[in-house]
């Protein structure tokens, strides 16, 4: 019944999540934006390639670069306190401390952000919840992780189908900046209304699935940890011991 | 033996003005199908989820009286064995897949697995249920790929699946095409068949006169009628409140009225039109 998985796939949730974690956190601790730039980007990249999903990942972890390395390039850059310019344009002088402060910072975000992201990209969430709930995650906490990881997809369609609504009644929802935030902002209030009504909703159709029923849960599908995963998870461990020893006590 | 009471019951929600319903008080046999029926707002919904336990457990407000599921008080059941005995299908269908689940097959059984059966056994039923409803095809689809129609098929298939002895129907079939309507009053037939005890809202009222037992017509906070549907369906006021009588049963009243002559009975099924008709032709 499960469909094909790609490799990155196949590794089990929770093993796949100390993998993750244990890049985004050495990353952080690294404090060189090369590491993260030069080692963290392409592996992930890499392994993103590995799973068949390198345009889909790769789409999306640059749409956020941009918008991210501009805000943070132009704030860090031009408004860094320290006097080294490193170029100045006119009376516009960017600061040589603020490009590295700004290139480490986002070295750390994408790092995380593209750890998650591949993680995400590379888990079915129905698995993470049933690999956390075999962690010892309750059977409801574990159902709120997964239903509020999906109300971001679930609110953009939502707006859309409230935008449509408004354009149907005759409001003007596209031009320039300004008529797009004419039209957002009185979007927001039946978006928020009608998204609490959805949850009273849900929680009263899980009630009609047997939802509280007191009994050990069953899954249909079958996720079995693997010996493969405990030698992932053991040597993400090892290696961030190495990582410290290297980097705090050598 | 009762496999549902409702006594005194009395509603208001919490912004309402009015009460919705007022001093309802009926029972449901076991194994006998009940259609509720009556105009739009009229309050059958909200004596739906009054049945389930939902109001006023999850929606408050002012609620009276009491509502017994096998002569056991639903108040003091959890809604865990409530799930258990009351199946319940929502008139909406879009709010009514889990969110949880990456296929129709998985959708389906998320019931099952709640209620904590082994696995081969889903799958035995799982698969069962979407062959009976003729779902094979949906199978492998995403839950939120599907048509309101689809996912209204989902909707009964997932609570069918959990086998329970009571089931609640709020109009399965608003989002179905006529074929698909058929089908869904079929699966009900069957159901009835096997003894289950059926709550049934509906508007498709030529259906209803076909398979129901027994018909409650509500309007205006309380019952109108309460009785065999034979006999409900074949009374021209019920169209005074807002509901449609069956296409035999429009003919026989005017029939009666055009031609000055007095039918045996006015029919509402088409076996029984046929012998009332048959003298006259």
């Amino acid at each position: 019944m499960n469909k094909e998985k790609g490799i990155i796939s196949k590794i089990y949730p929770l093993s796949k999540l100390v993998v993750i974690m244990v890049l985004a956190v050495t990353a952080i601790l690294w404090g060189d934006y090369r590491f993260g730039y030069f080692i963290v980007l392409p592996l992930l990249v890499f392994l993103a390639a590995l799973e068949g999903k390198f345009f889909s990942y790769t789409k999306k972890m640059i749409g956020a670069m941009i918008i991210m390395c501009t805000f943070i390039f132009i704030i860090k850059g031009l408004f860094d306190p320290s006097d080294e310019i490193l170029w100045q344009f006119a009376f516009i002088g960017v600061k040589k401390e603020g490009i590295e402060s700004a290139l480490r910072l986002t070295s750390i975000i994408f790092s995380l952000g593209g750890s998650i992201l591949l993680f995400f990209e590379t888990t079915d969430l129905e698995d993470f919840m049933i690999s956390l709930q075999k962690a010892g995650m309750s059977h409801v906490g574990s159902f709120i992780f997964l239903s509020t990881l999906q109300m971001i997809p679930q609110f953009a369609k939502k707006s859309k189908v409230i935008m449509q609504a408004q354009r149907a009644r005759g409001i003007e929802t596209e031009g320039n900046l300004l008529v797009r935030m004419k039209a957002f902002f009185p979007m927001l209030t039946p978006l928020i209304i009608s998204s609490i009504t959805d949850i009273e909703d849900k929680v009263i159709t899980m009630e009609a699935r047997a939802f509280s029923v007191d009994v050990k849960k069953t899954y249909l599908r079958v996720l079995n940890i693997k010996t493969s995963d405990y030698v992932i998870v053991v040597s993400s461990f090892i290696l961030f011991v190495i990582f410290l020893v290297w980097r705090y006590i050598v | 033996m009762k496999a549902l009471e409702v006594v005194n019951v009395t509603y208001k929600y919490p912004i309402a003005k009015e009460n919705v319903l007022e001093n309802i008080s009926f029972s449901v046999n076991k194994g006998e199908f009940v259609a509720i029926v009556g105009r739009n707002g009229c309050g059958k919904t909200t004596l739906c989820n009054i049945l389930r336990g939902f109001i006023p457990s999850f929606h408050k407000g002012k609620f009276k009286g009491n509502v017994l599921i096998n002569e056991k008080d639903i108040n003091e059941m959890s809604m865990g064995e409530i799930a258990v005995e009351v199946g319940f299908v929502f008139q909406n269908p879009f709010i009514q897949v889990s969110g949880v689940k990456n296929s129709v097959f998985h959708e389906v059984a998320y019931g099952l697995e709640n209620l904590g059966m082994a696995r081969e056994e889903i799958i035995e039923r799982t698969d069962k249920i979407l062959k009976d409803l003729k779902m094979d095809d949906l199978r492998d689809k995403h839950p939120v790929e599907l048509s309101g129609g689809q996912r209204q098929r989902v909707a009964l298939a997932s609570v069918l699946v959990m086998d329970p002895n009571i089931l609640i129907i709020d109009e399965p079939t608003s989002q179905l095409d006529p074929q698909s309507t058929e089908k869904v009053f079929e699966i009900i037939r069957l159901l009835k068949e096997k003894n289950k005890t059926i709550i049934l809202v509906e508007h498709k009222i030529d259906l209803i006169s076909e398979y129901a037992d027994r018909v409650i017509l509500i309007d205006n906070k309380k019952i109108v009628f309460d009785d065999l549907a034979k006999k409900v369906l074949a009374r021209k006021e019920v169209m005074s409140y807002g509901v449609n009588l069956p296409q035999v049963a429009k003919a026989g009243i005017r029939f009666e009225e055009q031609t000055g002559q007095e039918l045996d009975f006015i029919p509402s099924v088409l076996k029984d039109a046929i012998s009332v008709f048959k003298k006259y032709v």
